[in-house]
């Protein structure tokens, strides 16, 4: 049919390659030549945990550059356990804390492994997969987990416990969602590109969130285009990693007006994501909104939508500077694949569109 | 080492990209050996410092390190000094190579320098601990309330909690610090560093026993032709589902690596909408797809990427130039009157071999057969 079969292999190469970091310049001089140049650097900013990688590997994975490969997956394995163990860890030691006594007395003597002794390679073992599920389902780690707003706990908790069976196992290799749902603190900057027509290249910046890392944001301003501003819904009830008894919405509010009023983005596309939207709606259902915002109308703290309008105008009221019409505001959840396959579509377009204005 | 001229422009990388994949895929990279050998921690370093702009991880951890060589128990004047410095350097909120840790381990530093520095004889005073030292009061206040209520605990194992302020070795004062800085590098930063211009290019040089010393050959065993499709479909479901491949489709696919293990997606580029998988293979010289896949219309990259089950490759589409489809075309023109007069020719041909046959009177049952069906 008109068709002939050439190179195998070089295509997945170039992949893999672009996934990549590249950014060894990133003050390369590009800043003078910003207009109709056929690159266009979209930096991925917001504070600690707010999603930011996550959104990162989704992109990747549905532009066929992430760690799709058997092989590349394998290498996950370790993270993946060594999540686990963290999350089994913090919450033994939340039980400890919060003097929740553990019920069972096998489950005690798991806690006692987990916290003296056990390494990732144990958990090719399927035996540990009961243990620790049965851990997971004591009445005192339960209690411990309702209770997770009082300590540092990943949001994938749930999710690795609930998967044991497939994670001990000598034949476990990461599928696409575990490697999405794998909590990695991000350390220092990453980038990615691809095609998005018309000859362009559309370049992603990751980013770490802590307060330290945000002192190296500033190597990518000013060659920036556009700005995606992450912020998780779900941490009304939460308190900063690397500050615990500091507000995690409050740290987010102030970053988000340091970024959002930054002289450099005056002219830039910014896009308000609101994250964790499915936590969020979990969360509220259970836990009270109001009660950690005085300005809300508490007959109005079960509604999602009223609660999502309420913390827009919150983040908003921050723009002093930043002109409006180029200001977009979306919810995401960005485990979904499909939800956050659109929404980035959907910022795609909103960054192209404004470029085009200009 | 000359690796200072790593590439930021993809030209660059796709060269090496396509036979490095073959190497560097055969070997499964050991974090705690990559950091140990000389060569690659330098690399790892480089990529650290210049790629992703973050050098305070490493650096903080080459001093501990070296805090950490000296012998004997008690504490050398040297080490103390060190300890301070590391304090000022990494720990200290807003120093200059502020590492990224929580608060508790940045609090248990702090209050075991300061205890430290206080017993030390030179009793040196810290700077930077008194600013934080409306930080460490909740801390001990906390702590005491820990302590507290451990009296109750039913567990009595040690937590590193209330270890910190019961005894600890002067040596490990900054062992959670390490513990959390180590896991941020192997987690987050070794997965990109393995995939980095600056590795790939020194494994590329480097001989096989140079990467057996920072790693180890996969387990061929581990690859996917033995997984079985139950297995395969328990673990993926949720991958193949997002990407609308089914499990007929995977069961096709592993009913493929029967007749051959060498299988290759065929990418048609040309037409856009790609509706089928197509797979050819090399080994079998045959083409196949899977017929669920017709009306599900799935992307093809997607059934392939999904289904790990056989060895696979892609092979790329293209159009035929100008001077091929002329050739084409003039092949199937140039068969016309040759196939008008083959024909004719097998035609004549048979009829006379038939009238030989008659005249030499051959009566075989089957070739009778075939020569009845011939002429009619």
């Amino acid at each position: 049919m008109g068709n002939i079969v050439v190179s195998p292999h070089d295509k997945e190469g170039q992949h893999h390659m672009m996934a990549t970091p590249t950014s060894n310049n990133p003050n390369g001089g590009s800043a003078a030549t910003a207009k109709n140049k056929s690159e266009i650097t979209v930096l991925l900013l917001g504070a600690g945990e707010s999603g930011k990688s996550t959104l990162f590997k989704q992109v990747q994975f549905f532009h066929g550059v992430g760690i799709t490969h058997d092989q590349e997956r394998i290498e996950l394995i370790e993270i993946v356990r060594l999540n686990v163990l963290e999350n089994a860890k913090n919450l033994v030691a939340a039980t400890q804390h919060l003097n929740i006594p553990i019920e069972q007395p096998e489950n005690r003597e798991t806690a006692k492994l987990i916290i003296n002794s056990l390494n990732t390679n144990d958990l090719e073992d399927p035996s540990w997969s009961k243990r620790l599920y049965s851990l997971w389902k004591d009445a005192g780690i339960q209690k411990a987990y309702e209770n997770r707003e009082k300590f540092q706990l990943y949001d994938s908790t749930e999710y690795l416990f609930e998967n044991l069976d497939r994670i001990c196992s000598d034949k476990y290799v990461p599928t696409v969602v575990d490697v999405i749902r794998t909590r990695t603190k991000t350390i220092g900057i990453t980038d990615m590109k691809f095609d998005v027509g018309d000859g362009k290249q559309l370049r992603l910046v990751d980013v770490g969130g802590q307060r330290n890392e945000r002192r190296k944001w500033i190597h990518f301003f000013n060659t920036v285009d556009a700005v995606v501003f992450l912020t998780s819904l779900s941490e009304f009830d939460l308190n900063l990693y690397e500050d615990n008894g500091y507000w995690r919405v409050k740290e987010s509010l102030r970053v988000f007006n340091e970024v959002v009023n930054n002289a450099l983005f005056y002219k830039v596309p910014f896009v308000l994501l609101f994250n964790k939207r499915d936590l969020f709606e979990k969360k509220i259902a259970t836990k009270s909104f109001s009660k950690y915002f005085s300005g809300f109308n508490e007959a109005e703290e079960k509604n999602p939508v009223a609660c999502i309008e309420y913390m827009t105008k919150l983040f908003l009221n921050e723009i002093t500077e930043h002109p409006l019409d180029t200001v977009s505001v979306k919810t995401l959840s960005a485990i979904d694949h499909d939800n956050s396959k659109q929404v980035f579509e959907e910022v795609k377009q909103f960054i192209m569109t404004q470029q085009h204005r200009e | 080492m000359t690796h200072k001229n790593n590439s930021t422009t993809n030209n660059t990388t796709t060269s090496t990209s396509i036979d490095q994949n073959a190497t560097t895929l055969q070997f499964q990279f050991v974090f705690d050996k990559v950091i140990l050998n000389q060569r690659t921690m330098k690399l790892f370093k480089e990529f650290l410092m210049k790629s992703l702009h973050s050098p305070e991880a490493i650096l903080f951890y080459e001093k501990v390190l070296e805090f950490k060589s000296f012998e004997g128990q008690a504490l050398t004047e040297l080490q103390t000094k060190l300890a301070q410095n590391i304090v000022e350097r990494f720990i200290v909120v807003g120093s200059a190579h502020e590492i990224n840790i929580g608060k508790r381990e940045r609090n248990q530093v702090l209050e075991r320098v300061k205890r430290l520095l206080g017993n030390s004889p030179q009793n040196c005073e810290l700077k930077h601990v008194s600013n934080s030292k409306q930080m460490l009061n909740k801390k001990e206040n906390e702590s005491d309330e820990h302590s507290e209520t451990s009296t109750n605990k039913q567990t009595s194992f040690s937590m590193s909690e209330t270890s910190t302020f019961i005894m600890v070795d002067p040596i490990n004062i900054f062992d959670e610090a390490l513990v959390t800085v180590k896991r941020q590098l192997k987690e987050d930063v070794f997965p990109l560093f393995l995939r980095s211009d600056r590795f790939l290019t020194f494994c590329k040089k480097a001989s096989r026993e140079t990467l057996g010393e920072i790693g180890y050959e996969r387990r061929q065993c581990r690859q996917s032709g033995n997984v079985s499709i139950e297995d395969f479909w328990k673990f993926y479901r949720a991958d193949c589902e997002s990407l609308n491949v089914n499990g007929q489709d995977v069961k096709f696919l592993s009913s493929l690596s029967i007749d051959s293990s060498d299988w290759t997606l065929l990418e048609q580029e040309y037409f856009k909408k790609s509706c089928f998988a197509t797979f050819v293979s090399s080994e079998t010289h045959c083409m196949i797809r899977p017929e669920t896949s017709e009306y599900r219309n799935p992307n093809s990259q997607h059934i392939y990427k999904c289904t790990g089950v056989i060895n696979h490759s892609t092979e790329k589409t293209i159009p035929l130039n100008w001077y091929q489809w002329a050739i084409t075309i003039s092949i199937g023109f140039i068969s016309i009157p040759y196939g008008f007069l083959v024909r004719f020719v097998s035609r004549m041909f048979l009829k006379l071999l038939s009238l030989k046959k008659n005249n030499r009177q051959i009566t075989s049952d089957g070739y009778e057969e075939t020569y009845s069906k011939a002429s009619e």
